[in-house]
């Protein structure tokens, strides 16, 4: 009987150092490693007549001819392919499968990931004050940004935006020069990604490295070395591809970069860079609330943190002007004195009570707070993986996220308007017995910025692809129940939130009939 | 807890903790439930005794699993890791007299964790809610005083997790795949009452002295054990 016992225990041993060994199988399957090559189902040839967001028209930067494709230096630049093609390596062909499933999608990607890594608060002095990021010193502690939601939806947009204009000029200049791809010329050049029939100079994966990098530049300052990496992939994707010849590529940079410079005057001058306010504001923020009998908002942090880029507000919309911004203004919120938010607190700190793993789980899903690509990022992957199955011309890709993402900036734009014109207390100020399921932001409750995004968001996807409008509404909806779920908001904040940020979406869905694309 | 002597040589082990959290500033809620069961079994496979010395070598195999649907990454409030473990540990025990030294060494394989959220970002980002998690070397050392009725003994433990863990930013939330290590320093004791054997006390405590990605934390306890005999005969055996 021992015997048998130890027996088995030698064995139980063995078995478990088998598996301590073998089962080391650790590996993710990760979403955005499944997608497919781009193979459009639409070149959208006439691309180059939609209308431009900034461009006044699309041949507001010139480009130069290119050299014929009979020319010994057209023959040249082939030879340059099939030199590539010859010796092609690992990384060669990691570089073609990375970027063949599409510029616009894989520089989202790479803004996603910049936002996720820079979205972090600054951390206090020793006195409790805290300090600044600081754009003209981006690397002294705390870096350059703080990609915070509105500082997030800002950069989304200016990138998503630049790349729609700089692709409508390149579709004009490919119809306009007509230059026939390598492939087209030279029919013996193997070629590794789906052929194209639109003419390829210049290369729009040239002109959407050219013009993201330079955005990204001042929008991620940090990162350049990260980013043009990245950019001398793109480029190189498409010569060992056989996409495209050197002289596609280096057109395509300098028409990207031409483009860059009139988005990046705008941003310049948006208003953005005085959105963090200062001590004279944040006091006459509370004074003027409190003179109006209502509770002003405290920050819960610890120490207590100057709230979020209080003048957001009146940071330069795309498609609102300053007095669409007041009139999309929702009521004023509950009092803090009335029984309607009486009835509204005992509501959230009855989610605290009656909290499930469910509602855990949801809270957890939409939270996109501190170290995430925040509420705008969500709604951007989100997008991405529907289109992705869409087979999008890249210009068509632009433009869809151009809106979606101006969307969501007119939406971080009015709700940051509401939320410190209103300055109201979240629920655990005003009870403090209230313990949430997921960190306190450093802003006013009304109106919930996640309910304005998902609304927003939810409006004009669903424009875009009409038969998912039922499951962008049940997203949404989720989204913005989640923040009552996690007893940071009241309902009101998450009704008139969604409300705002449908009305907001409208104005990217009246631009989307009239762009020409539909 | 439970401990089930199946011969002379042989234990099993079985531990299952409720764990509660709650946060001693701001606002988030705690939580708490039955965290990860544990099944250990211990084995002698070698004991010699010589004059007042007695060497022994023991192997213990061990495996853990959640057992209630709790939330990982909910750092720091979160009452466990939910990766399943298959730990491999060997301990050598010198005793002379009623002094003794033990010295062991275990591998820890953890398993991926599914998470609430289907993307995060570590130092990359990654589009799935399955994360992995990083092994883990545990190396522990007691010396202290032993007899039928009384253990005291000091310890020194150290927990390095392995490569694929990541350090915590400043001013972000904790992640069930960071880099936690831990050097540990402390004391258990454990009185056997002579009047009544089943019943003993027990107490202790140690304190974190060195670490990364870890709250330097101090931890006292003390509990009652009560040992309940299902072998009636077990003595006769002898």
């Amino acid at each position: 009987m021992k015997n048998k016992t130890q027996k088995i225990a030698c064995h139980a041993f063995l078995l478990l150092s088998l598996f301590l060994n073998y089962s080391c199988s650790d590996e993710l399957t990760e979403r955005n490693d499944q997608f497919p090559q781009l193979n459009p189902n639409n070149n959208d040839e006439l691309a180059g007549t939609w209308k431009p967001l900034l461009l006044t028209k699309p041949d507001e930067f010139s480009l130069d001819a290119p050299i014929a494709t009979n020319s010994a230096a057209f023959a040249r630049e082939i030879n340059e392919i099939k030199s590539y093609q010859a010796n092609l390596t690992t990384d060669h062909k990691k570089i073609i499968k990375y970027w063949s499933v599409g510029g616009v999608l894989r520089w989202n990607e790479i803004m996603r990931t910049l936002v996720a890594k820079h979205n972090r608060p600054p951390y206090q002095n020793a006195d409790g004050t805290y300090p600044a990021p600081s754009a003209a010193n981006p690397f002294a502690n705390p870096q350059f940004p703080f990609s915070n939601p509105p500082y997030a939806a800002r950069a989304y947009a200016y990138v998503s935006a630049a790349q729609y204009d700089a692709l409508i000029a390149t579709w004009h200049y490919k119809k306009l020069y007509n230059r026939a791809a390598p492939f087209a010329v030279d029919a013996t050049l193997p070629v590794l990604v789906p052929k194209s029939t639109l003419p390829s100079y210049p290369s729009e994966d040239a002109v959407l490295a050219g013009v993201t990098v330079e955005l990204l530049k001042l929008l991620f300052p940090t990162e350049i070395a990260y980013v043009q990496e990245k950019a001398d992939e793109q480029k190189l994707y498409r010569i060992l591809s056989g996409a495209n010849v050197r002289s596609d590529v280096d057109a395509g940079i300098i028409l990207g970069r031409k483009i860059a410079a009139k988005f990046i005057a705008r941003a310049a001058s948006d208003g953005s860079a005085a959105a963090i306010g200062n001590q004279a504001i944040w006091t006459q923020l509370q004074t003027q609330t409190a003179a109006t009998g209502e509770i002003p908002w405290l920050s819960l942090d610890i120490p207590a943190r100057p709230p979020m880029l209080p003048l957001f507000g009146i940071v330069k919309s795309f498609l609102m002007t300053p007095e669409m911004v007041v009139a999309s203004r929702p009521v004023p919120p509950p009092s803090t004195k009335s029984v309607q938010f009486a009835k509204e607190l005992a509501e959230v700190k009855n989610y605290e009570k009656h909290a499930t793993r469910k509602s855990m789980e949801i809270v957890t899903f939409w939270a996109d707070g501190v170290g995430t690509y925040t509420p705008p990022g969500h709604w951007n992957a989100i997008a991405s993986e529907t289109f992705v199955t869409l087979n999008y011309s890249e210009v068509r890709w632009a433009r869809n996220l151009a809106l979606l993402n101006i969307a969501l900036m007119d939406a971080a734009i009015s709700c940051w308007d509401a939320k410190y014109i209103y300055f109201n207390p979240r629920p655990s100020q005003v009870d403090s017995s209230i313990e949430t399921l997921t960190g306190i932001p450093n802003f006013p409750a009304y109106v919930s910025g996640h309910s304005t995004f998902s609304g927003a968001a939810c409006v004009i996807l669903s424009h875009i692809i009409p038969r998912k409008a039922a499951e962008f509404a049940a997203m949404a909806k989720e989204a913005s129940d989640s923040r009552m779920f996690g007893c940071i908001h009241y309902r009101s904040d998450c009704e008139k939130g969604f409300e705002l940020g449908e009305k907001v979406g409208s104005f990217a869905v009246a631009r989307a009939r009239v762009d020409g694309a539909e | 807890m439970g401990n089930y002597a199946v011969s002379d040589k042989l234990n099993v082990i079985l531990n299952l903790p409720y764990i509660e959290t709650n946060a001693s500033a701001g606002s988030m809620g705690g939580q708490n439930g039955l965290q990860d069961i544990a099944l250990t079994v211990k084995y002698m496979p070698f004991r010699k005794i010589r004059g007042k010395s007695i060497y022994s070598l023991f192997a213990l195999g061990s495996f853990s699993a959640p057992v209630s649907n709790y939330p990982a990454d909910y750092l720091p409030l979160s009452i466990g890791l939910r990766s399943k473990t298959a730990a491999l540990r060997l301990m050598s025990d010198y005793q002379r007299d009623r002094f003794f030294s033990s010295l062991s060494g275990s591998y820890v394989k953890r398993a991926n964790i599914e998470i609430d959220r289907n993307v995060y970002y570590t130092t990359k980002m990654y589009y799935t809610s399955e994360v992995t998690m990083p092994d883990a070397i545990s190396v522990n050392l007691r010396i202290g005083y032993r007899t039928s009725n009384l253990i005291v003994e000091a310890i020194l433990d150290n927990w390095v997790t392995q490569s694929g863990g990541f350090d915590i930013t400043t001013n972000n939330m904790p992640f069930p795949s960071n880099t936690m290590n831990t050097v540990k320093i402390g004391l258990n004791s454990k009185y056997t009452l002579k009047k009544a054997s089943a019943l003993s006390i027990n107490g202790g405590c140690n304190f974190v002295t060195d670490g990364r990605n870890i709250g330097q934390s101090s931890t006292f306890y003390s509990g009652l054990l009560y040992v309940v005999n299902f072998k009636k005969h077990s003595q006769n055996e002898k």
